[in-house]
């Protein structure tokens, strides 16, 4: 039976740590910000070459990534599945299920389980790289590059941490991407 | 604990108590005498009072309590100023004389202690007799003052009704004068009303005071009949005062209900005539008679009659409806009850259903009654009846009406008519599917259908029971046409007397007791918990057998660790011990306080006489240390047995359980095969086909769970068939066919799956249509090459339908594709097989049950799957000499029975192996998992057969709800994942190209975490390393040297060595030299850790094929770092 922490430790674990990302002028920055409106707080990760900051509530469970039982006749983004304290969860390989084939492949241990109501899918990261709390108007709304492309609705807008733009995923979106829901009838 | 008083302070309250027991007897006396006499019952209540107080300070409370109730009783009587009744008084005088008991015994007080006391329950139960009868009284009291003013109403009503009769047509004034006197009466009677506590009565009082001034100040004149309508009503009202108690529900409902028809017809003539269409749709027959026509007396008089009659109090139905109606809140139980009685009714409906589709099978005309049809008419009105009273307990009084319809012509069938028709069969089928849909909507208030079908059920009946009449009733239309009508006009023409409902108490004959009864009702969902629950027991138990089986091998390490022990303990009492004895100065010379004692046995020779040194000492508790450690083994051994068998036992028990829960769960096909039936009966009706369904095999038993999830697929099969399938009644008389087509339904148990075939006889598939359509939508690069079978598939895609056009019942194409999705999610296969001219027969293999399994567990290139047991035919191992090539096909079969199998790789349907046809054939032969692919036999070749064991079907999860091929998955005890496979399906694919070759080979265990083997002889270093190891999520194991490490590696073949040098037994370098060696493991990336940093050391290393070298300390960053990196090439090489 696999033992992943409890996700508020681990967060907490993460926390106790000095993060290389969320520099001074960071921490310093916020500040303000969290005295004036009500803060989101987001799990920062790296999926390949993608930076994603994934909302906290959107979250189940981030961990060490247990052994994938992968399943035929699924396209391959779909990793296979693990099992999460008896519960089954499905893994997706993000990069693969946005088409991105140029970008560099997720070889990563760890995971994250996306929740919306009863749906569970975790995604294979490469790296949690930390926590970082944001008010609501420190979002920047992306310009829409291709509209028609499969992340276009997933990633509308972006955290800026330190210097990088980390693009916050809709997990509502994403998990009833007609794609990732009909995966029987989508590409491999 | 209460502590008591002094005994003398108790002796002191009971003298008190004693002295005043003649004062209230007095008391009590002048009461018989006088019941008013209030001076007296304030004395009394002033003793009383008394002793409450006395009996608390002495700390009796019990006593004390008891005598607050007689002062409490006494109070009410003081502040309501009432006589004492006969009962308070007799309760009095029992309280006195327990009070006497109770002194004369005060020893008992101090033996029982408090909790030992009653008299305060002995007091309460003599007055809640008492306060009870007081309430009655009082009610009593109530009744008879409103009583009186009811009869002072009522009387008022017939002047009222006088003064009505003055109503003139054509004279505003006088009727204005008339109304408005009216008004003046009606609104004195209305605060009579309120001041008798009859509020409801009086507001609707108030009301029709209302309509009455404004009719008093609208100038209008009348229909001649409206003084007639007015007259009516208040002889209505007169009557509802004729009944014991107008302010009950039903009473005060119709009088409101009445009220409202009045309004609207005593309404201004234009506002009148807009309300006309209101009026043909609000009214009631009776209602318009009573109200409408002047001329129309008898009918009022009978409306008067039925509301003042007994039906009015006795119609209990019809109360408790009305009160529903009235807006009280639904009692939580009724719902519960109601739920209850939709699952029994479910029972019910089976048996009824069952002995409909036998008449519906035997009556095809007139027929007579023979015992087998009579009997099954008494089957099925001995489960209407049942329904009815169920029903009727339930209050869900529309089917418990619509029931009571049912059962009179089912009594007359069964008892007096000799024989039956099918147009009689057909109106039971009509009933029941009304009845049947009522039960669904326990809320329900009205149902015109039902209104319809009782009410034709009841002429039907009328003039089949009269001779005379059966003449005109033959010539009447057809039952079913005449249910059809609307509900108006069959009501305008039901003369006979409605036979009223049996009291719900009948029904309670038919209830069982709850100690008595042999079933227990148990929801289902806590059933699936319970099989939940039980699911995860088998696992947690799995793990309990491997971790028994580690214990096992604990325990023959042990044993050879004892073994050494005893052996080096033996070696050194044997070697040295001797030795000692001159060698090592004994343990009493070395004391220097026993020097002399030592000195005076110089004399003897060690061979004389033992001399022991601390050595000596050393060995002998080793060699105890020894027995210890060897009789501890026999402990745990013993131990271990009985773990062993109390876990087998386990297993047998929890079998057993499974049995039973899966037993439970089981309903056989007769428990859906009513909506079958109605399916066909619909569908055949609406597209004005003759269609019959029988079913064979209603006895054929599955899991609850599966037949609720295959009613729809069937629903749909059966449809389709009748739509598609079932020719016209022309074109069926051309082909020489019946008039009315057959689908039969054929329900087969095998093994652990059930066979469902549904075949109809209608016209087949026309393949050509398909195939036109398959290369008009370009589905297929060459649809003429395509072979029926293959054809056949496409109709199992999207949106694929021959239709040409869309009805509501088919031809969308939306469908067929959902049938076998569904059938899919229950584990099971569909397939088609069709003949031309003849009809379609669906073939349905389904897995009874989807809860607890027994699988075969089989290896296929390195990853074990499961197989469901009842999925294979035979596993068998076929020698190279027995195996059949074919070079047409390229195929390889197998000899089975008298036929040959092709036989294809697993490995390859998995994606895990390129090769379609089984390699290693030539050699060493095949092991073969045979099977049934509908009508065919296939088979594929596996590695190995692990174990066969009993599995828990877990589901995919909440995103892959279905994958082909895959039913599911088992957990094993450490929690790993094993697909179980559904072979069927999973060959399907191939056959039906699913399956490119271009298709990706599937990285089953790309991410299984890497292990590492650590070797070092410190213990902390292993556990720091493990530390770090672990939180990368590798999975590792310590060996304490290199010896260890080599025979660890036996079972556990890592990804990665993190190696010590300087070791016993054997060192890093020895350890390295011997993998070296080894085939299997000289490439096993090696990272040494050790204090040694000389170059001599690290080139050492080197050498030996060592590329990773870290001296301690290292940093943890760098050695994670470093692990990552090997990981990366272990997977860039493919591992």
């Amino acid at each position: 039976m696999s033992s992943a922490p409890e996700l508020k430790n681990l967060i907490r674990h993460i926390d106790s740590q000095p993060v290389e990302v969320i520099d001074e002028e960071v921490m310093t920055a916020r500040q303000p910000a969290a005295d004036r409106e009500e803060m989101n707080r987001y799990v920062v990760v790296e999926i390949g070459a993608l930076h994603l900051a994934i909302a906290i509530d959107d979250l189940a469970e981030v961990g060490p990534l247990p052994t994938i039982t992968a399943l035929p006749n699924l396209p391959a983004w779909i990793l296979g599945i693990v099992n999460i304290r008896s519960e089954i969860v499905s893994i997706v390989d993000f990069v693969g299920f946005l088409g991105m084939s140029g970008r560099a492949i997720c070889n990563g241990n760890r995971f994250a389980i996306l929740r919306h109501k009863k749906q569970k899918i975790g995604l294979r990261l490469d790296r949690i790289i930390g926590t970082v709390n944001k008010a609501v108007s420190e979002k920047q709304l992306l310009e829409p590059v291709d509209r028609n492309s499969l992340h276009a609705g997933l990633v509308t807008s972006g955290l800026l941490v330190g210097k990088k733009l980390y693009y916050i995923l809709s997990v509502k979106r994403f998990l009833s991407a007609s794609r990732l829901v009909d995966y029987n009838n989508t590409g491999k | 604990m209460v502590k008591f008083a002094k005994p003398e302070l108790l002796e002191f309250f009971f003298l008190e108590v004693t002295s005043y027991i003649p004062a209230i007897r007095q008391g009590l006396d002048l009461l018989a005498l006088d019941r008013a006499a209030s001076t007296t019952i304030e004395e009394l209540h002033r003793l009383f009072h008394n002793i409450k107080g006395a009996a608390s300070q002495v700390q009796l409370s019990d006593l004390s309590k008891g005598a607050k109730v007689v002062e409490t009783a006494l109070d009410v009587l003081l502040a309501a100023k009432r006589p004492i009744s006969a009962p308070l008084l007799t309760a009095l005088h029992e309280t006195v004389d327990l009070l006497i008991l109770s002194s004369n015994d005060k020893n008992h007080f101090l033996a029982a202690g408090e909790e030992g006391q009653d008299f305060c329950e002995q007091v309460e139960a003599i007055f809640s007799t008492c306060q009870g009868d007081e309430a009655v009284g009082r009610e009593q009291h109530e009744n008879n003052r409103r009583q009186e003013y009811v009869h002072d109403v009522r009387s008022i009503f017939p002047l009222l009704q006088e003064l009505a009769g003055c109503l003139d047509g054509g004279d505003t004034a006088l009727n204005g004068a008339v109304y408005g006197k009216l008004a003046h009466a009606v609104s004195l009677l209305s605060a009579t009303l309120v001041a008798a506590s009859m509020q409801r009565q009086g507001r609707l009082m108030q009301d029709f005071q209302l309509v009455l001034e404004e009719l008093s100040f609208t100038a209008i004149t009348h229909q001649p009949e409206m003084s007639g309508l007015m007259q009516d009503f208040l002889r209505f009202l007169e009557a509802s005062f004729s009944h014991e108690d107008p302010e009950n529900n039903t009473t005060i409902h119709r009088v409101q209900q009445q009220l409202e028809r009045c309004k609207v017809l005593l309404a201004p003539p234009e506002q009148m005539q807009e309300d006309l269409f209101f009026l043909d749709e609000a009214l009631d027959v009776d209602a318009l008679s009573a109200f409408a026509d002047p001329a129309g007396d008898d009918s009022s008089v009978d409306f008067l009659d039925e509301l003042v009659g007994t039906n009015f109090i006795e119609d209990q139905a019809v109360e408790e409806l009305d009160d529903e109606l009235l807006d009280e809140p639904v009692d939580e139980d009724q719902l519960l009850l109601q739920a209850i009685f939709c699952e029994e009714c479910d029972e019910h409906f089976i048996v009824i259903n069952q002995s409909l589709n036998h008449l519906e099978g035997r009556v095809k005309e007139p027929s007579v009654l023979t015992q087998k049809l009579r009997a099954s008419v008494g089957e099925m009105r001995r489960a209407v009846h049942t329904l009815k009273g169920a029903a009727s307990m339930t209050r869900m009084n529309l089917l418990a009406g619509g029931a009571h319809a049912l059962e009179d012509l089912l009594d007359w069938l069964h008892d007096e008519a000799e024989e039956i028709l099918p147009e009689e069969v057909q109106l039971i089928a009509t009933g029941i599917d009304v009845i049947e849909t009522l039960s669904q909507s326990p809320e329900a208030t009205d149902s015109p259908r039902l209104d319809s079908v009782v009410a034709v059920l009841r002429k039907y009946l009328h003039s089949r029971s009269k001779p005379a009449d059966t003449e005109a009733a033959s010539t009447d239309q057809p039952v079913w046409a005449i249910v059809e009508k609307p509900a108006a006009t069959e009501q305008s023409v039901f003369v006979d007397e409605p036979r009223q409902p049996e009291p719900a108490g009948s029904a309670v004959a038919d209830v069982a007791l709850p100690g008595d009864a042999t079933v227990l009702r148990v929801r289902m969902e806590d059933l699936n918990e319970l099989v939940s629950i039980e699911g995860e027991l088998v696992v947690a138990r799995g793990a309990m057998e491997k971790m028994v089986e580690v214990f096992y091998q604990t325990l023959d390490e042990l044993e050879n660790v004892k073994e050494n022990l005893r052996r080096k303990s033996q070696e050194l009492e044997l070697g040295f011990e001797v030795q000692s004895l001159y060698g090592f100065n004994s343990l009493t010379a070395e004391n220097g306080n026993d020097a002399p004692i030592a000195d005076g046995l110089a004399d003897f020779d060690p061979i004389e006489l033992d001399r022991y040194s601390q050595l000596h000492l050393i060995i002998r508790s080793l060699n105890e240390i020894s027995v210890d450690v060897n009789s501890i083994h026999a402990s745990l051994t013993s131990l271990a047995g009985d773990i062993g068998g109390q876990v087998g036992k386990q297993q047998l028990t929890m079998r057993l359980m499974q049995d039973k829960l899966m037993r439970i769960r089981m309903t056989p096909l007769s428990s859906i095969s009513r909506v079958l039936f109605r399916t066909v009966r619909d569908t055949a009706a609406k597209l004005g086909k003759k269609a019959t369904l029988r079913i064979r095999g209603e006895d054929v038993v599955m899991d609850r769970f599966v037949w609720a999830g295959i009613t729809d697929p069937l629903m749909h099969i059966l449809r389709n068939g009748v739509d598609h399938g079932i020719e016209s009644a022309e074109v069926r008389a051309a082909a020489g066919k019946p008039e009315t087509g057959t689908i039969i339904l054929q329900a087969e148990q095998r093994s652990r799956n059930v066979v469902l075939r549904i075949a109809d006889d209608g016209g087949g598939i026309d393949m050509s249509l398909v195939r036109d359509k398959i290369s008009r939508d370009g589905l297929a690069e060459k649809p003429e090459t395509l072979d029926e079978k293959e054809l056949l598939e496409y109709l199992f895609h999207p949106s694929f339908t021959t239709r040409q056009q869309i009805t509501t019942l088919s031809g969308r194409g939306v469908g067929l594709d959902v049938v076998r999705q569904n059938i899919s999610n229950l584990h099971g296969s569909i397939q088609i097989h069709n003949t031309p001219g003849q009809g379609v027969e669906f073939e349905i293999h389904i897995p009874f049950t989807l809860s607890v399994n027994r699988a075969a567990l089989v290896s296929v290139a390195g990853r074990e799957f499961a197989v469901p047991l009842q999925d294979i035919l035979q596993v068998k191992h076929f020698s190279a000499a027995e195996l059949v090539y074919k070079d047409d096909t390229a195929g390889l079969f197998l000899p089975f029975g008298d036929a040959l199998v092709e036989v294809s790789n697993l490995g390859y349907h998995l994606q895990l192996e390129k090769k379609l046809v089984p390699t290693g054939s030539t050699s060493e032969g095949i092991l073969a998992i045979l099977f049934m692919q509908g009508e065919e036999q296939c088979a594929v070749a596996v590695e190995a057969i692990v174990e066969q064991r009993e599995i828990v079907v877990k589901n995919l999860g909440s995103h892959l709800t279905h994958v082909r091929g895959i039913s599911g998955v088992t957990l094993t005890g450490s929690g790993g994942i094993i697909p179980i496979l559904n072979l069927r399906e999973l060959v399907a694919i191939r056959m039906t190209g699913g399956l490119a070759d271009s298709t990706p080979l599937r990285q089953m265990e790309s991410t299984a975490p890497p292990k590492v083997l650590i070797v070092d002889d410190s213990i902390s270093v292993r556990h720091s390393v493990a530390r770090l190891v672990e939180s990368q999520g590798w999975q590792q194991l310590q060996a304490v040297d290199g010896r260890d490490a080599l025979a660890k590696m036996d079972s556990f073949l890592p990804d990665v060595i993190i190696l010590d040098i300087e070791m016993p037994r054997m060192n890093g370098y020895e350890f390295k030299s011997s993998l070296n060696n080894q085939q299997l493991y000289k490439d096993i990336p090696v990272v040494m850790i050790t204090s040694r940093a000389s170059e001599k050391h690290q080139k050492k290393a080197r050498e030996l094929g060592i590329t990773h070298y870290l001296t301690k300390p290292y940093k943890e960053d760098a050695f994670v770092r470093l692990l990552e990196n090997i990981r990366s090439g272990l997977q860039v090489r493919g591992r």
